[in-house]
């Protein structure tokens, strides 16, 4: 080859050490995410009383600055940052999780940044995720004291994570399509129909519907679980890209019906679409609907945890509950709080039974077995 | 060593760095899965069963993709090949095309299908779908991946050696030049575009999983969804890996087989085709035509006013300043460390297969893995102040679409005429003359097509970027998912809309720094 072309190759490689080397040293950190070797200990065994507006914790501190990683949709959790941000004069760093990563995203990094943490709180739009969090190691202790009246079943007795308010699996019928008094009422019809075809859930394999399936494994026993996501791939019923896509395929009229969550359901509502909700299984011995609790806990190891501590407290409070039920993200609350402007009225919705212990516990046993059925058949 | 030797060395240090180690840093995770449950790890290296058949009905999905839009982007190319004025200009809109994601163009698809549905039902007549899945997913994958064929199958015709070309009109009609010259000698190059829309159909799980289309990628990140295990995430992904490596030896190879010509641009008669040609041509650009008008169309509606435009853009201006810092930084990183591969793989063949599986790696590793392994590599005491700054979503678009500029370094490197720079080394009166004034001139061309290049791919970034996104920031794209999430299609259209300026904005760059190069070569050879 020629001799001129290479050397030009190789000068240039040289002169894209230094580019490059300018370009990392003109780059200055984001985020002044202090180092937590060392001098900041992990958050494992410190329980610690905040009040929601007590922020006296965090006067002497230099970072005035807390990193939360979330998967709670932006348009709900970035109100609540901003006014945080307002109440304490602590800057809120947050990175958003996204559904189209399929949930592959935070939680494997915050895995991967386990060595050295950089986030200080971590707020789940559901649980199962947060209970392997708490499995690997990966969160510290911290029980809020904001966190009286929510009941034990949502509190990790180890006191790793806290739930507090969520949404509710529920069924979307487009009124359009489906007669008055002919809707379906539990999740079971779904195998019970005669046009499957124009009935749609989202993958069981991800999101909420993955833990709505580890719920049923918990509460029914995995074979008939299994049987019934067999049934539904057998039957013809749409396995879609997620509740979103399930909600604006029953608002567009391309489904009757469809499961889906609280919080896209009243996207529907809201937009005016021509949809009415369910929530399943409310019969006298009916399983009830999956409650979808959002948990919040500190990062073990949080580089600002005292900052994390006071977001949790703020996050957890009653007040922060009623926002967010005015928002449209919650639905369900899990204790008694006045709010208004809420999208549907879930105050006497039955949750299922099932400990969210045992739930976890079969996450990743569902997992596998309907990804064999749905993903790589 | 020779300063050169030494240059090369640190050249290829530079790589190791940025490309190549994030993708080691996944062995240690690896090798540990391998430790703790060895027969896990056999069954999951090879597959059997169902695995073994998504692998396959995934490879036949991305061979149809690559053949369809192969053939579409050579008859696209072959239109504009020769042509000058206005649609010389032509080839940076497929610059401006080939960031669009996948996503996108199948909500546009999937819109025009449903309306034309409801539109032929209202008027009593039957509709034409639904297609199967599969087929949809082939016609949107085809879709999203012309503009890449249709561009790389131009750079392949632009850089055959004219005088071949024009000495075999002589002999006989164009067409006859055309299948026997042209299409034979470019043929590597644009069969190696379509080993690479092979490689990123295969990796791609956006359109299949909306279309409820199952794939092999879509496993991988459920079982690593399940899991959080990267090492095993890694040895799931291998069977996917070695189609794609396989894949991606054949794009190099195609690379290096071309006869590159000395001229790309200068003005030259179009070749006339026959009657079959001009329609296999005009059959090509309709279908171009579709590519851009529905996406087009399917988002101007969905924005609404231009007004509506500005003010998502400004709602999502911090997005936009950081996408294009990301995408500007990670262009330039990836230009600068592509140059040691480019030059390497132009040497000798025994150090050019050296260089090979290196170029190849990056192309076969999932995204969200990219992001792992960087993580790994640089969340460290020492580096403290790197990981959740704003240089690592920059490093995540050169860890993976260095080895693209590279590729587009190589064929310039192999295209310039050895004769000016000796020439130049013999009349220079300086040392730095002849790279001030000739070299840098004619590499300005390749550097401004390999930097476009990153600078759209790093726009559209998504599974390695949302891994080390510093706190505080997000991209355009991560933007435009968020609210693809929740169902805003007017928003989503916006910023599609800003998404598809930016790249025009680098396709413009590109063209101006086209265009000053010619005049500055011009001048320093007069």
């Amino acid at each position: 080859m020629h001799n001129a072309v290479k050397s030009f190759g190789i000068r240039a490689s040289t002169l894209g050490v230094l580019v490059v080397g300018a370009v990392l040293a003109a780059c200055g950190p984001a985020a002044s995410v202090s180092s937590p070797d060392g001098a900041s200990a992990p958050g494992g065994g410190a329980t610690e009383s905040m009040t929601q507006t007590d922020t006296s914790a965090l006067s002497n501190s230099d970072a005035r600055e807390v990193v939360v990683y979330t998967s709670v949709d932006r348009n709900f959790s970035e109100p609540v940052f901003a006014a945080y941000e307002e109440v304490s004069g602590v800057k809120v760093l947050p990175v958003y999780d996204l559904e189209a990563a399929k949930t592959t995203g935070l939680v494997s990094r915050i895995l991967a940044e386990r060595p050295r943490p950089q986030a200080d709180v971590w707020w789940n739009g559901e649980f199962a995720q947060t209970l392997e969090l708490a499995d690997a190691g990966a969160l510290a202790t911290y029980e809020s004291p904001n966190a009286h009246g929510i009941p034990q079943a949502y509190r990790d007795p180890a006191g790793q994570w806290t739930g507090f308010g969520g949404r509710a699996r529920v069924i979307l019928v487009n009124t359009d399509l489906v007669a008055e008094g002919d809707e379906p009422d539990s999740i079971r019809d779904m195998v019970e129909t005669p046009a499957p075809e124009m009935i749609g859930i989202a993958s069981p394999v991800f999101g909420t519907a993955a833990a709505q399936a580890a719920a049923l494994y918990a509460a029914w026993g995995a074979e008939e679980a299994l049987a019934f996501y067999k049934a539904i791939a057998d039957s013809g019923v749409q396995v879609l890209d997620g509740n979103g896509v399930v909600r604006d395929m029953v608002a567009d009229g391309r489904l009757s019906w469809g499961l889906t969550d609280t919080d896209d359901a009243c996207g529907a509502l809201e937009r005016g679409s021509p949809v009415k909700v369910v929530f399943p299984d409310q019969g006298p011995g009916e399983d009830g609907t999956l409650i979808v609790p959002n948990t919040v806990g500190l990062i073990d190891g949080a580089p600002h945890p005292d900052e994390g501590r006071a977001l949790i407290d703020y996050l957890v409070a009653e007040q922060t509950t009623a926002d967010l039920v005015e928002a449209g993200w919650f639905q369900v609350t899990l204790r008694p709080i006045s709010t208004d402007n809420a999208c549907l009225d879930a105050k006497n919705v039955r949750g299922m039974s099932v400990p969210l212990a045992e739930i976890g516990n079969q996450f990743s046993v569902a997992a596998e077995d309907l990804t064999g059925l749905f993903i790589a058949p | 060593m020779t300063g050169g030797r030494a240059a090369l060395a640190a050249g290829a240090a530079l790589y190791a760095v940025v490309v190549l180690a994030p993708l080691l840093a996944l062995l240690g995770p690896t090798v540990q899965f391998v430790s703790h449950d060895p027969a896990a790890a056999a069954a999951l290296v090879f597959p059997t069963g169902d695995r073994l058949r998504l692998l396959a009905s995934s490879s036949a999905l991305a061979g149809a993709v690559a053949a369809a839009s192969g053939a579409l982007g050579m008859g696209v190319a072959a239109a504009l090949w020769r042509r000058g004025g206005r649609l010389r200009s032509a080839k940076w809109l497929l610059v401006a095309l080939a960031p669009i994601p996948a996503y996108l163009h199948a909500m546009a698809w999937m819109t025009l299908g449903h309306r034309v549905g409801v539109g032929l039902a209202g008027a009593g007549l039957p509709s034409p779908g639904p297609f199967p899945p599969v087929v949809t997913a082939w016609w949107i994958e085809v879709m999203a991946f012309l503009p890449l064929t249709a561009g790389l199958s131009l750079v392949a015709l632009s850089l055959l050696p004219d005088d071949l070309v024009d000495a075999a009109r002589t002999g006989g009609p164009d067409g006859r030049a055309m299948r026997r010259v042209a299409l034979p000698l470019a043929g590597p190059l644009v069969l190696s575009g379509a080993a690479l829309v092979f490689v990123l159909t295969l990796l791609d799980f956006s359109v299949p999983t909306l279309l409820q289309v199952p794939g092999y990628a879509l496993a991988v990140l459920a079982d690593f969804s399940a899991r959080h295990d990267p090492g095993r995430a890694v040895l799931f992904s291998a069977p996917l890996m070695a189609v794609a490596g396989v894949a991606g030896l054949g794009v190099l190879a195609g690379w290096r087989r071309t006869p590159f010509g000395s001229s790309a641009d200068h003005d030259a008669s179009p070749l006339s085709l026959g009657l079959a040609g001009r329609l296999a041509q005009m059959a090509a650009v309709a279908v171009m035509a579709s590519q851009i008008a529905v996406p087009a169309i399917a988002l101007a509606a969905a924005a609404g006013t231009p007004r509506r435009v500005i003010a998502a853009s400004q709602g999502a201006a911090a997005e936009i300043a950081y996408s294009v810092a990301v995408a500007l930084a990670a262009a330039i990183i990836a230009v600068c460390v592509a140059a040691a591969p480019a030059s390497a793989l132009a040497r000798s063949r025994r150090v050019g297969n050296v260089w090979w599986p290196a170029v190849v790696l990056p192309w076969a590793v999932p995204a969200a893995l990219v992001g792992i392994g960087l993580i790994t590599l640089w969340n460290r005491p020492a580096l403290g102040y790197l990981h959740g700054s704003t240089v690592m979503p920059a490093l995540a678009g050169a860890a993976r679409f260095t080895a693209v500029a590279a590729l587009v370094l190589l064929a310039d490197n192999r295209r310039a005429n050895p004769a000016l720079m000796e020439a130049a080394h013999i009349h220079a009166r300086r040392a730095w003359q002849p790279w001030l004034r000739v070299r840098l001139p004619l590499a300005v061309p390749g550097l401004a097509a390999a930097g476009a290049l990153v600078f759209a791919l790093t726009l559209g970034e998504l599974g390695a970027t949302l891994m080390v996104a510093a706190p505080g920031h997000g991209t355009l794209t991560m933007r435009i998912f968020d609210y693809l999430h929740y169902g805003s299609s007017d928003a989503v259209a916006s910023l599609g809309v800003v998404l598809a300026g930016a790249a025009v904005l680098a396709g413009g760059f590109a063209a101006l720094a086209l265009a000053a190069g010619s005049r500055w070569l011009s001048g320093s050879g007069s």
